[in-house]
């Protein structure tokens, strides 16, 4: 891409390009009402 | 070197706007809330531009230019390369907690917010404020090195007059109004310097013929400048990934200037959009990488005159490409990208040491405003004893940012991430990762590249990596030896889920 090796613009596009998409996702399912948040021990209750 | 009065005209005109705006901002300031974590807080707009223009330092963008010329893509992607994730990853986790405790309990510090979570412990709080206050020394020393910097190669000042001057306007502006000053020149200096990088990369990679061009014709140079890493020296993969991993991925809880702004978020919706916002400011912000790549090809062609140091390719090429004014404003881009950073590290030194150490640590009695009075001098002492140390810096800018940054990666981003999203993590395992991030990021790492800088410990592999990695080692650890706590910090979760469940039924 852009004339770089794969291993250099997956840092440096792709890490960009990535963080984007994630606080593009985050902005979209982000709740203000709640006061909590989630911790490690909601996600393991979760699977369980 | 002459100056002309056009580039000292546009650089007057700067300093005053930053002047004024931190004049009025003192006006805001009435008590330590205000002065740390600007009373009810700020909106999206100041949040974001206030986090990115302190991330990005004056160092920075020299830095950045300068390996961009030096050493191809193996500086960014070691920096860089996962930087936007780990802004982002600093926001998803962080930034709902910290907003929630500030508007629940007076936190105003980094060891305020640990000294919630772990059980109001004084040795957390020590521990952190002396992590937070040794960070803070480090960066002001390098941001000072920059400033000089600008001052002996553009104005051709001496260092002491160069020092004199910068960090006397960031104390002039940022003394009186603290945070709230911070914030909001923050704001505009992003805006000056984003404008002025964007503008000047992209100016500089279309007269080498664009970024396919550019990456090509810096191939055809030296294969090495398109790679991610080197084959030995300092970018050698084992340095490069450790450092990108585990400092630039997971260094944003640690570096106080980014965390402790979180408390300024005025409320849960203002969270939103800040993550997205920023990552685009920020690659806004360090796109001299690309500046620095497009002289060296110019270089190579013949086109423009080699520096002698990597860092001076900004300021060069400023001088040989525009108009005095030009000049004049872009020197003070690269002033905003120094100062914006310098008045965040400014603020939290001096509360690092009066109110974490001497008044919560120490129990000496001061009432508010006697707090805020002596967190001024004791940040306006730490402005001189940098200034002092910043006379005789290292010769490459960016690696002892490098240090500071790992070393308050290590020292305080476990403790932090953890600490707010793993409940297990207790009071004896905070302490037992501070002591680790502080001997190993931060010492160890000091002392490889002043004692033993001919024959590194652990060389190849990063030390603030390895520091980040035994710091978050010993906290798990420890706190899995250890009883469970319970924690002020989550004490409202049965009301909020009960609040949330009886909302979602009603809603159902």
């Amino acid at each position: 891409m852009f004339g770089l090796p794969f291993t250099t613009a997956l840092f440096v596009v792709g890490g960009f390009v990535v963080a984007a998409i994630l606080c593009l996702i985050f902005a979209l399912r982000f709740s203000a009402d709640d006061e909590s948040w989630m911790t490690i021990e909601d996600l393991f209750r979760r699977r369980s | 070197m002459s100056v002309s009065p056009w580039t000292l005209l546009a650089v007057v005109l700067y300093m005053a706007v930053v002047v004024v705006i931190g004049l009025v901002s003192t006006k805001r300031v009435n008590s330590m809330r205000d002065y740390l974590v600007a009373g009810d807080g700020f909106g999206r707009w100041i949040v974001s531009f206030g986090i990115v223009g302190a991330i990005v330092s004056g160092a920075g963008i020299l830095g950045n230019a300068g390996s961009g010329y030096g050493t191809g893509y193996a500086m960014y992607v070691m920096t860089m390369g996962l930087s936007y994730l780990g802004l982002a990853l600093a926001y998803f986790l962080l930034a709902k907690p910290m907003t929630v405790i500030a508007k629940k309990y007076p936190v105003y510090t980094l060891p305020d917010v640990l000294a919630l979570r772990y059980g109001d412990s004084k040795a957390v709080r020590i521990l952190s404020a002396f992590a937070t206050a040794f960070g803070c020394l480090i960066y002001l020393v390098v941001q000072f090195v920059a400033i000089s910097y600008v001052g002996t190669t553009i104005f051709g000042w001496s260092r002491e007059l160069s020092l004199l001057v910068g960090g006397g306007i960031v104390v002039l502006y940022c003394i009186g109004g603290g945070i709230v000053a911070a914030m909001w020149t923050n704001f505009f200096q992003l805006l000056v310097l984003c404008a002025f990088v964007v503008y000047f990369a992209v100016h500089t990679v279309l007269e080498v013929g664009g970024l396919t061009a550019l990456h090509e014709k810096l191939a055809a140079a030296d294969p090495k400048l398109v790679e991610p890493w080197h084959d030995s020296g300092a970018f050698v993969w084992q340095n490069v990934l450790v450092y990108a991993i585990f400092v630039g991925l997971l260094a944003y809880a640690g570096v106080p200037h980014i965390s402790t702004k979180f408390l300024t978020i005025k409320n849960l919706e203002v969270i939103r959009w800040i993550p997205l916002i920023s990552c685009f400011l920020y690659l806004f912000a360090v796109a001299a990488t690309w500046i620095g790549m497009a002289y060296r090809v110019q270089v190579e062609a013949g086109a423009a005159r080699p520096v002698e140091e990597a860092d001076a390719v900004l300021p060069t090429l400023m001088m040989d490409s525009f108009g005095p004014f030009v000049v004049g404003i872009m020197i003070a881009a690269v002033l905003a990208a120094v100062m914006s950073t310098t008045d965040s590290f400014m603020v939290l030194s001096g509360a690092s040491v009066v109110r974490d150490i001497i008044k919560q640590g120490l129990g000496v009695q001061l009432t508010d405003r006697q707090e805020m009075f002596w967190s001024r001098v004791v940040s306006v002492v730490c402005m001189v004893i940098a200034g002092v140390i910043a006379l005789n810096p290292p010769d490459f800018v960016l690696s002892l940012m490098a240090v500071a940054w790992g070393a308050l990666a290590a020292m305080l981003g476990p403790v932090l991430y953890l600490g707010v999203r793993w409940r297990r993590a207790t009071k004896e395992g905070a302490i037992a990762s501070l002591i680790a991030g502080i001997a190993i990021g931060g010492v160890v790492a000091l002392l490889n590249r002043t004692v033993f800088a001919s024959d590194p410990i652990l060389a190849p592999w990063n030390i603030a990596g390895i520091g980040v990695i035994v710091s978050y080692l010993a906290l798990v650890i420890v706190s899995l030896m250890t009883k469970p706590q319970e924690s002020r910090m989550f004490e409202h979760f049965p009301a909020a889920r009960q609040r949330r469940a009886v909302a979602s039924e009603g809603s159902a």
